[in-house]
């Protein structure tokens, strides 16, 4: 025990750190990406009272639906905690009244029993705010921010996916979870995709099976990979490409995933002029108001498709300008 | 000699990161998977994996004319992923039961308030399917309102059996 604390202190210090500047940038990114998704979960207001059957969360302590002017508010209050984060200012605060107002928004939206599990999207500004975000560079300030406790997260996060499936029989021969599951979504929630359909004529069971042994193999690396950078970054390029996979076979995205991965980007690494126009009040007020545009013209889930698509180019991108200091 | 505070703040937090994974993974393996909690999706593996069910939603009007649709049609305006646990409601009366009283169900009195004593509740999705039945039909002069839930072969698609029905009739006057 007394060998593993200095290692983990180690690790939390320093395993895996952004620089303040490409936490600037990637502050700006993330904030705008929230704006595209709000409104969220609206849709609650038409869902009649007897569908009312929430998981264990706070709004199960209630014994009828939330009204939906808590809704609203919880709403309003995320856009404002994101202009507040735009602005660069009480990033701790703004960080935390985000997070709370994205539990609280989807706690409502899950009333039904269905629980969509972007909790990294929750989490990012939580971890990212207890360690300040980083400082803009007028400041002065130019440590590197330690943000292990992300990675770690994330790790556990798609573990537990895999663990899941391992529990549950994926692994079993004879049969593929992921078959089932692409026949359940084709014909029982029609989402047909033409990936789909193709496999669904032609793939042989093999192809199933190493679909099912690669799948959990993948999400259970995630808890192996976190602890050394250099092994991390390419699990996370993996991971987007991963998420593609999925997109593709069962029209599922999951962009909050990628968005959280872009955390470790190495967004210093942009030509200067990018980093110095994020800094322009005017640049970011304008990028925040075309998120929110976007948000209330209902256009997130086309937002959403294009992080997942673009996702691995952005990190293929990233991890190739970072190449030496991988391999050193 | 103590380790300085900022190193000790990040222990705790990731000492206490691993206990709300695992509280949350604890209480997904008693009750079910609670929110927040640090959760990917598990997709787990089918008990039987030779069938899937799915859900006829047929609507019989006084004029003798009938009408089925599917549930993205029925539930048509919501996230087609939220459409399967919506349609829970929907489940043959014949499984319905009363609220257990366990931990989970006192502690948290809305935890999975729709799922049980729904047969409490028929005259609310009574007039709920009146309202779908003038959104989709442009009548609300219901006979009957039937859900079956048809239980298919995985690989062909053919019906094996009918997996019950949830049923409201709508009375004359």
């Amino acid at each position: 025990m007394r060998s593993i604390i200095p290692r983990v202190d180690a690790f939390l210090e320093s395993g895996h750190v952004a620089s303040p500047a490409a936490l600037d940038i990637y502050r700006v990114v993330l904030c705008c990406y929230v704006l595209t998704s709000l409104p969220y979960g609206l849709w609650t207001a038409d869902v009649p009272e007897f569908m009312y059957a929430p998981p264990i969360s706070v709004v199960a302590l209630s014994a009828s639906q939330p009204p939906t002017s808590l809704l609203v508010a919880a709403n309003v209050v995320a856009v404002a905690s994101c202009v507040v984060l735009l602005a660069g200012r009480s990033m701790r605060a703004a960080s935390f009244v985000l997070a709370g107002a994205l539990v609280a928004i989807r706690s409502i939206s899950f009333a039904q029993g269905k629980i969509s599990h972007d909790i990294l999207i929750v989490i990012v500004p939580v971890v990212l705010g207890a360690v300040g975000w980083g400082r803009s560079a007028g400041s002065g300030e130019r440590r590197p921010v330690p943000i292990s406790m992300l990675a770690v997260i994330i790790g556990l996060w798609m573990a537990a996916g895999g663990l899941l499936k391992l529990a549950s029989g994926w692994l079993a021969p004879g049969s593929s979870a992921t078959e089932y599951h692409t026949i359940i979504n084709f014909f029982g929630v029609e989402r047909r995709t033409a990936l789909a359909e193709f496999g669904l004529d032609h793939f042989p069971g093999f192809v199933w099976e190493a679909a099912d042994w690669g799948t959990v193999a993948f999400e259970l690396l995630a808890i192996v990979v976190v602890w050394h950078r250099r092994s991390f970054l390419p699990w996370l390029v993996g991971a987007t490409f991963f998420h593609v996979g999925i997109l593709f076979l069962l029209e599922i995205d999951f962009p909050t995933a990628p968005m959280a991965y872009l955390a470790f980007a190495p967004f210093d690494r942009l030509p200067r002029r990018v980093g110095d126009a994020l800094a322009r009040p005017a640049v970011v007020a304008v990028l925040g108001a075309l998120a929110l545009a976007v948000g209330l013209a209902g256009a997130s889930e086309a937002v959403d498709d294009a992080v997942v698509l673009l996702a691995p180019v952005v990190a293929i991108g990233f991890v190739w300008s970072t190449r030496r200091q991988l391999v050193r | 000699m103590e380790a300085p505070r900022p190193a000790l703040v990040r222990r705790l937090v990731f000492v206490a990161t691993i206990g709300i994974f695992v509280a949350g993974a604890g209480i997904a393996k008693i009750a079910s998977e609670p929110y927040p909690a640090i959760w990917a999706p598990g997709f787990e593996a089918p008990v039987d994996d030779s069938a899937y069910v799915e859900p006829l939603i047929t609507f019989e009007f006084r004029d003798g004319t009938t009408h089925t649709v599917e549930s993205h049609e029925l539930l048509d305006g919501f996230p087609d992923s939220n459409h399967g646990r919506m349609m829970g409601a929907f489940l043959p009366l014949e499984l319905d039961g009363p609220r257990p009283s366990g931990w989970a169900h006192s502690l948290f009195p809305g935890y999975q308030h729709g799922r049980f004593d729904r047969a409490e509740r028929v005259d609310e999705v009574a007039a709920w399917f009146k309202e779908r039945a003038v959104d989709m039909f442009g009548s609300g002069d219901l006979a009957t309102v039937s859900v079956e839930w048809i239980v298919r072969d995985i690989n062909t698609s053919d019906v094996i059996e009918s997996g019950g029905t949830y049923a409201v009739d709508y009375p004359e006057g």
